[in-house]
C-alpha cells in the first residue's frame, strides 16, 4: 500500500511533521484513523504529498507555495502530486501557470485532475506530466440516504451502485487516450466494487473525508458581507473562511439519518461526510480486498 | 436566440411551441425501463411519472406535433454518469428515439455514454448537459473532440466567463443558457446525491447547523475567538442562516410555486440579461422544469417570447432590463439579486 499524506493548502506544510495531528482533542486529529490504518496494514509511511484541494479555484496554491511543497516533498524523499479543483475560465489560467512550472521543475510529477477541462490542458500543453482521474470525476454516488431511505438499497441492489462509467470500455479507451492510468475515490456508503480491479485502472481511496457536493456558491464567503454579494459565485479574493470555520449538520427532519458510520460536515463550498473509526475499519477490509493501490490520508479536505 | 421549453407530454409541446418555443427538450421513462432497473436507478436526472413521458409511441407523437410546426425536440439522458451495463439498454432508446421518434438531439453528460453512443450512432446530435459542469474553454475543447454539437452551460456561469469560453470554442458549437425558474445550491455536475433517496439533499430546510471554530495557532485571545465564532462583520451566524433560508426559498424553491403579483412564476431567472446572452453568441434559452405544471411553462415561454420580441424591436440594453424589472413586476426582489442567474459582478 502507497500512504500520501493531503496537504491542501501551504499554511498547511507543517503537517508533514505531525500528519495524524497532535491532540486527541484537535478537530483535525487523526488518531483514531492511525490506530485503524496501523491495525490494518502495519506501521504507516507516507511516501507521497498530495499538494492542493479539489474544491475551490480561490484556494489553488501560490507559485511559491507550490515551489516550497515540492521542495519539502524533495528533501523527505517524498513523491510529489499536485491537486487540482473544477475551474472557471480564470481558475484556468491559474491552474495552466502552475501545470508549466510543474513540468518544469519536475516533468513526470503526477496531477489529480477534477475537471474536463484541466485534464484536456494537460493532454494538450504538458505532456509530460501525469494525469490522476480525480474522485469528482468518479460519478459514484455518495448518498448517506442510501442505506437509510424507505426504499433503501440491501444487498445485490446495491451492487449496481457500485458501479459507474468509468467501468466501461468507452470511457477506458477515452481515458487512455488521455493517458489516465489511476483513478480515485471515496468510501462510499454503498461499498466498492469487487471487481473494481477488472476496471483496468490503479485505484486511490481517500480518507477520512468523502465528498457529498461541492459548488461554487459558498456558505461561509458569503456570511458578513452585504446582500448583493451573498450567494452566488464570487469574483475577486476570499477571506478563506473555510479555514477557520467547520459547520456541523444535522437534519432535524430526520431524512438524513443521524449514522454511526460518519458525520455530515460542510466546509466552505463543499458538504462532507466524515468517516468514523467502524465505517473506516470495514471500508478498509473493502479497500484491501478489491485492490486499492494508495491511501491519502486527509487531516482537513480543504 | 431560441426559446427551448420542458414538457412532459403532447399536448404541452403543442401549446408551448405554439407560443413561441423553437425547441423543447423532455425525458422519456418508459415502463420496460422502470420494471427492469427498480425505481432508484433513472434515465435522467428527473423521477419517473410528471416529469417525463411514458413510451415511445407518445415520443413518437410529440416528434411529429412538434416538428410539423418547425421546432426541435431533444431528449435528456443527463445523469451525469450511468454504471456501463445501462450501456446497451440505453443505446437502444436512443436508437428507437432517433430512428423511430425522429428525436432532433439528445442531451447528455457522460462522456462515456457520449463515445459509446457516438461511435454506434455516428449522426445522432449531442448536447453535453449542464450536469457535465462546462465551466471553461478548455473542458469545451474537451467534448468538441468528442463530436458535440452544443454545449449546455451550468447555472450561475459569470458573462465574462460565457463570453470567453465562446470566443475561444470552436466555431460549429452552439451554446445554451439557463433563463428561467429552478435554481441549483450545488454544481449539479459534482453533486454525488440522487433525488431517488428522498427528493434534494441540499436545500431541505430543516437542516441545522453548528458552527465549529478551528483554534489558530499560538492564539491565547479566548474572548475574542468565541466571539469571531459567531459574528462576522457584526452578521451573526444565525443572522446568516436566516438570510441563507431567505435565499433558498427565494432562489432556489420559487417561493414555494407562489406567483408573482402578475401572475407569473416566481424563481430564477435571467431575462434583463438577454441582450447580453445575444451579444455573446448564446443562441438557446433554457426554461427548467420538466415537472412543472403547463399554466406554469406556458407563462414562463410567454415571459420568453415577449421580451425578445422587445429586443426584436431595437431597444438599448438598458432598456431591455428595465422592461424585464417591469414585467416581473417583483422590484424588490430584482434588486436583491436572489431571483438572477446573472448577477451584477464587482
Amino acid at each position: 500500500m502507497e500512504w500520501a499524506l493531503s496537504i491542501p493548502r501551504g499554511q498547511t506544510l507543517a503537517w508533514l511533521d505531525e500528519p495524524w495531528g497532535t491532540k486527541e482533542t484537535d478537530h483535525d486529529s487523526l488518531a483514531d484513523v492511525r490506530e485503524v490504518c496501523e491495525d490494518k496494514f502495519g506501521p504507516v509511511k507516507f511516501t507521497r504529498i498530495y499538494f492542493g484541494q479539489e474544491f475551490c479555484e480561490k484556494a489553488l496554491p501560490s507559485p511559491k507555495e507550490l515551489d516550497r511543497a515540492m521542495v519539502l516533498a524533495e528533501q523527505r524523499g517524498m513523491k510529489f502530486t499536485l491537486v487540482t479543483p473544477y475551474v472557471t475560465e480564470s481558475g484556468l489560467e491559474v491552474v495552466k501557470g502552475l501545470l508549466q512550472r510543474l513540468m518544469r521543475l519536475q516533468p513526470r510529477a503526477e496531477v489529480v485532475v477534477n475537471d474536463w477541462g484541466v485534464l484536456q490542458i494537460i493532454a494538450e500543453d504538458c505532456p509530460t506530466l501525469t494525469p490522476v482521474l480525480g474522485r469528482l470525476l468518479n460519478k459514484l454516488l455518495r448518498d448517506p440516504r442510501m442505506l437509510t431511505h424507505c426504499n433503501k438499497s440491501e444487498g445485490e441492489e446495491l451492487a449496481r451502485f457500485r458501479s459507474c462509467s468509468l467501468a466501461g470500455v468507452p470511457m477506458q479507451v477515452l481515458l487512455r487516450q488521455y493517458k489516465v492510468r489511476r483513478i480515485e475515490l471515496d468510501l462510499s456508503p454503498q461499498g466498492l466494487d469487487n471487481h473494481l480491479t477488472d476496471w483496468g485502472y490503479e485505484s486511490t481511496l481517500y480518507l477520512r473525508y468523502g465528498v457529498i457536493m461541492t459548488g461554487r456558491i459558498c456558505l461561509l464567503h458569503s456570511w458578513g458581507v452585504e446582500e448583493h454579494q451573498k450567494f452566488k459565485p464570487f469574483s475577486g479574493g476570499c477571506d478563506r473562511k473555510c479555514h477557520f470555520y467547520w459547520l456541523e449538520m444535522f437534519d432535524s427532519s430526520h431524512q438524513v439519518k443521524k449514522s454511526k458510520d460518519w458525520v455530515i460536515l460542510q466546509k466552505g463550498n463543499t458538504i462532507f461526510y466524515r468517516e468514523e473509526r467502524e465505517f473506516l475499519k470495514e471500508g478498509l477490509d473493502i479497500a484491501a480486498r478489491v485492490g486499492i493501490s494508495r491511501l491519502v490520508i486527509q487531516r482537513e479536505p480543504i | 436566440m431560441k426559446i427551448l421549453a420542458p414538457v412532459n407530454s403532447v399536448h404541452e409541446a403543442e401549446t408551448l411551441v405554439n407560443l413561441g418555443a423553437e425547441e423543447i427538450y423532455c425525458g422519456l421513462s418508459t415502463r420496460t425501463w422502470r420494471k427492469g432497473l427498480e425505481q432508484e436507478l433513472w434515465l435522467n436526472r428527473r423521477e419517473p411519472g410528471k416529469a417525463n413521458l411514458e413510451s415511445l409511441e407518445e415520443l413518437k407523437e410529440l416528434a411529429i406535433v412538434t416538428q410539423r410546426a418547425g421546432a426541435k425536440v431533444f431528449l435528456t439522458l443527463n445523469q451525469p454518469g450511468y454504471a456501463p451495463e445501462l450501456y446497451t439498454d440505453i443505446l437502444t432508446t436512443v436508437r428507437q428515439a432517433h430512428e423511430y421518434c425522429g428525436v432532433d438531439a439528445f442531451i447528455v453528460a457522460d462522456p462515456g455514454l457520449i463515445c459509446f453512443l457516438k461511435e454506434a450512432l455516428p449522426p445522432v446530435v449531442i448536447h453535453v448537459s449542464s450536469l457535465a459542469a462546462v465551466l471553461n474553454s478548455a473542458a469545451v475543447s474537451f467534448f468538441s473532440q468528442l463530436g458535440i454539437r452544443r454545449i449546455i452551460f451550468p447555472r450561475y456561469v459569470e458573462m465574462e466567463t460565457m463570453k470567453s469560453i465562446i470566443e475561444r470554442g470552436s466555431a460549429h458549437l452552439e451554446y445554451e443558457a439557463f433563463v428561467l425558474n429552478d435554481g441549483c445550491v450545488f454544481e449539479e455536475g459534482y453533486c454525488h446525491v440522487s433525488h431517488a433517496f428522498g427528493g434534494a439533499f441540499c436545500h431541505n430546510p430543516a437542516w441545522v447547523y453548528k458552527p465549529i471554530k478551528i483554534e489558530e495557532e499560538g492564539s491565547d485571545d479566548q474572548k475574542g475567538q468565541r466571539e469571531r465564532l459567531f459574528r462576522v462583520n457584526k452578521e451573526t451566524f444565525r443572522e446568516h442562516l436566516d438570510e441563507y433560508r431567505r435565499w433558498l426559498w427565494i432562489g432556489i424553491k420559487n417561493f414555494g410555486g407562489v406567483p408573482s403579483p402578475k401572475g407569473d412564476p416566481l424563481g430564477m431567472c435571467g431575462l434583463c440579461a438577454l441582450t447580453q446572452l445575444k451579444e455573446i453568441g448564446v443562441m438557446s434559452l433554457k426554461i427548467v422544469g420538466r415537472e412543472a405544471s403547463l399554466k406554469k411553462k406556458a407563462a414562463s415561454v410567454k415571459l420568453v417570447k415577449g421580451m425578445l420580441d422587445f429586443i426584436e424591436a431595437g431597444h438599448s440594453p438598458e432598456e431591455v432590463r428595465l422592461q424585464a424589472k417591469s414585467i416581473r413586476g417583483v422590484n424588490g426582489l430584482c434588486e436583491s439579486e436572489y431571483m438572477c442567474y446573472y448577477r451584477r459582478t464587482e
